[in-house]
C-alpha cells in the first residue's frame, strides 16, 4: 500500500506546472490588491449610494401603482416584436462589457404603434440595462481601467402568445468568479402593461406562501435525491436560508403553460449550482391566478 | 492591523504553494487551461478574503479549500453536465500518464480527496488537518482510512501496478 501511495505521490508531483504559473500568480496578487483600494474609495462615497437606491426604489414603486390603476383598460390582440437592436461594447485591458440590448415595437391588429405600451417596456428593459453599464463603468473608473471584469448581456424572447410577452436577459457578470442572472421582463398583451409576479394573481390571494412552501418541498426532494445538491434551506446559517418569494421575483411560463420561478447565482443555492429553476404545479395556484396565463 | 500582517501572510503562502494548488486543481478541471484559471481566481479571492482568516496556521489548508471550490465553480460552468456525470466519466482510453493518479482520486468524495492531498502529498499532520476542518482528529483518521481503502481497491482492479 505504501509503495502505491508513493507511487501516487510521485504521480502527483510530476503533474507539470506550466512556466508562466508564477508570473500569473504575482499579477492577480497585484490585481486583488489593487481592486481592494478601489473598493475602499467607494466605501467613502456609500451614503450617496444608498440615497440614489432609495429614490430608484420609490419610482419603481410608483410605476407600479400607476400601472395597476391603468390595468384594467383592455387592449386586445396587440403585436409585440423586437425591431431593433443595439449594442454596447466596451474594452479595456481585462475589462469587457459587450450588452445586446432590444428595442420592442407593440403595435395593435393594423399595424399601429401602441406609444404608451412601446415606452414603457423599452424603458424597463433600458432602466435595467443602463444600470448594468453604469456599475460597469463605475468600475472602470475604479480601477483605472486595470481591473478585472467581464460583462455579458444576452436575451431570448421565451413566450409570445395571445396573453403575453416575456423577454428574457440572461447577464453574465465576471469579476473573480462569475456571476450568473437572469431578468424577464414581461408585458401583458391584454393590456399592454409591463407586469410581474403578482399580476398574474388575484389581488388577495396568498400566492406567495404557497408557492414558497412548493420550492422548498421541491429543493428537499432534490436534495434527497442526489446528495451533491445543496440549497439554502434548515442550513447552519438560518439568516441565509431561502424564505419566501416576492411581488417580483423572476419568473416565466413554460412550454407547457406552467409557472416556472427563476433564482440568480447564489439567491437560494451556493455558487457552483448556477441558475435556479423551479416548475410550480398548477393544481396548487389555479384557484387564484388570472385567467390566461397560466394553464 | 491584523488584516494587513494576514494578507502579507497569505501572499508569502500562495507563492510557496501555488505549484500544489495549480496540482490540486488539476485533479479536478484535467486540463492546463482551466487549472491555471482555477489558481488565478483562488489567488484573487484569498487575497481578497484574507483578513477573514484567524489563524495563521489554516492558511495554507484553507488556500487549498478555496482551490477546491474554485474548481467545482469552474467545473460546473464550463460544461451545464452535472457534477456526478464529470467525476464518473470513464477517460482511461487517454494516454496521458497523469491520468491514471486523477482517475484512481476521481472516486474519492472532496472531503477525502482534501484529506488525502494534506496528509500524504503535502505533508501535513493530522492535527492540523483536523484544525481546519474543525473535526476532530478521530474523525480525520477514519476519513483516511476509508480514503486509502477506495485508493486500494481501484489501483488494485486498475491495473496501476503495471506501470
Amino acid at each position: 500500500m505504501n509503495n502505491n501511495l508513493d507511487e501516487l505521490k510521485r504521480k502527483y508531483e510530476e503533474i507539470e506546472v506550466p512556466q508562466n504559473t508564477l508570473e500569473l500568480v504575482e499579477k492577480t496578487i497585484k490585481k486583488a490588491k489593487k481592486k481592494e483600494k478601489a473598493l475602499n474609495i467607494f466605501k467613502d462615497f456609500g451614503a450617496t449610494l444608498v440615497a440614489i437606491v432609495a429614490i430608484l426604489t420609490i419610482l419603481v414603486n410608483l410605476n407600479s401603482n400607476i400601472a395597476y390603476g391603468l390595468s384594467k383598460l383592455p387592449i386586445l390582440n396587440v403585436v409585440v416584436e423586437v425591431v431593433n437592436f443595439r449594442n454596447y461594447e466596451s474594452k479595456h485591458k481585462d475589462m469587457e462589457a459587450n450588452l445586446n440590448i432590444p428595442e420592442i415595437s407593440v403595435k395593435d391588429e393594423e399595424g399601429k404603434i401602441l406609444e404608451e405600451s412601446t415606452k414603457k417596456i423599452n424603458a424597463s428593459i433600458e432602466e435595467y440595462t443602463n444600470k448594468l453599464i453604469s456599475r460597469y463603468q463605475e468600475e472602470v473608473e475604479a480601477t483605472g481601467g486595470e481591473g478585472l471584469q467581464t460583462v455579458n448581456l444576452d436575451y431570448e424572447i421565451i413566450t409570445n402568445n395571445e396573453r403575453l410577452f416575456s423577454i428574457r436577459f440572461n447577464e453574465l457578470i465576471v469579476m473573480a468568479s462569475g456571476n450568473e442572472k437572469v431578468k424577464i421582463f414581461h408585458l401583458d398583451k391584454q393590456t399592454g402593461e409591463v407586469i410581474i409576479l403578482k399580476d398574474l394573481f388575484r389581488e388577495d390571494a396568498n400566492f406567495k406562501k404557497i408557492i414558497s412552501d412548493n420550492i422548498k418541498e421541491q429543493m428537499k426532494k432534490r436534495m434527497e435525491e442526489d446528495e451533491n445538491l445543496t440549497y439554502w434551506i434548515d442550513s447552519e446559517v438560518p439568516e441565509w436560508d431561502f424564505k419566501s418569494i416576492n411581488d417580483d421575483t423572476t419568473f416565466y411560463i413554460n412550454e407547457k403553460g406552467k409557472l416556472v420561478i427563476v433564482f440568480d447565482e447564489y439567491e437560494v443555492a451556493p455558487g457552483f449550482m448556477g441558475v435556479q429553476e423551479f416548475e410550480i404545479p398548477t393544481e396548487i395556484i389555479k384557484d387564484f391566478a388570472k385567467d390566461g396565463f397560466i394553464s | 492591523m491584523a488584516s494587513k500582517k494576514m494578507k502579507m501572510y497569505v501572499e508569502e503562502e500562495i507563492l510557496k504553494s501555488y505549484k500544489s494548488m495549480y496540482r490540486l486543481a488539476y485533479t479536478y478541471v484535467k486540463n492546463e487551461a482551466d487549472a491555471l484559471d482555477v489558481v488565478q481566481e483562488s489567488v484573487y479571492k484569498a487575497i481578497r478574503n484574507a483578513s477573514k482568516i484567524k489563524h495563521y496556521e489554516y492558511i495554507k489548508s484553507w488556500l487549498y479549500r478555496i482551490v477546491i471550490n474554485t474548481s467545482l465553480d469552474i467545473l460546473h460552468k464550463r460544461n451545464k453536465e452535472s457534477l456526478v456525470e464529470k467525476m464518473t466519466e470513464e477517460i482511461k482510453e487517454e494516454t496521458n500518464r497523469d491520468l491514471d493518479l486523477i482517475n484512481s482520486l476521481q472516486n474519492l468524495t472532496d472531503k477525502e480527496r482534501l484529506v488525502i492531498v494534506l496528509r500524504f502529498f503535502e505533508d501535513m499532520k493530522i492535527n492540523d488537518i483536523a484544525g481546519v476542518l474543525q473535526e476532530n482528529p478521530n474523525t480525520i483518521k477514519s476519513i483516511l482510512y476509508r480514503a486509502l481503502k477506495k485508493l486500494r481497491v481501484d489501483m488494485e482492479k486498475g491495473g496501476y501496478k503495471n506501470e
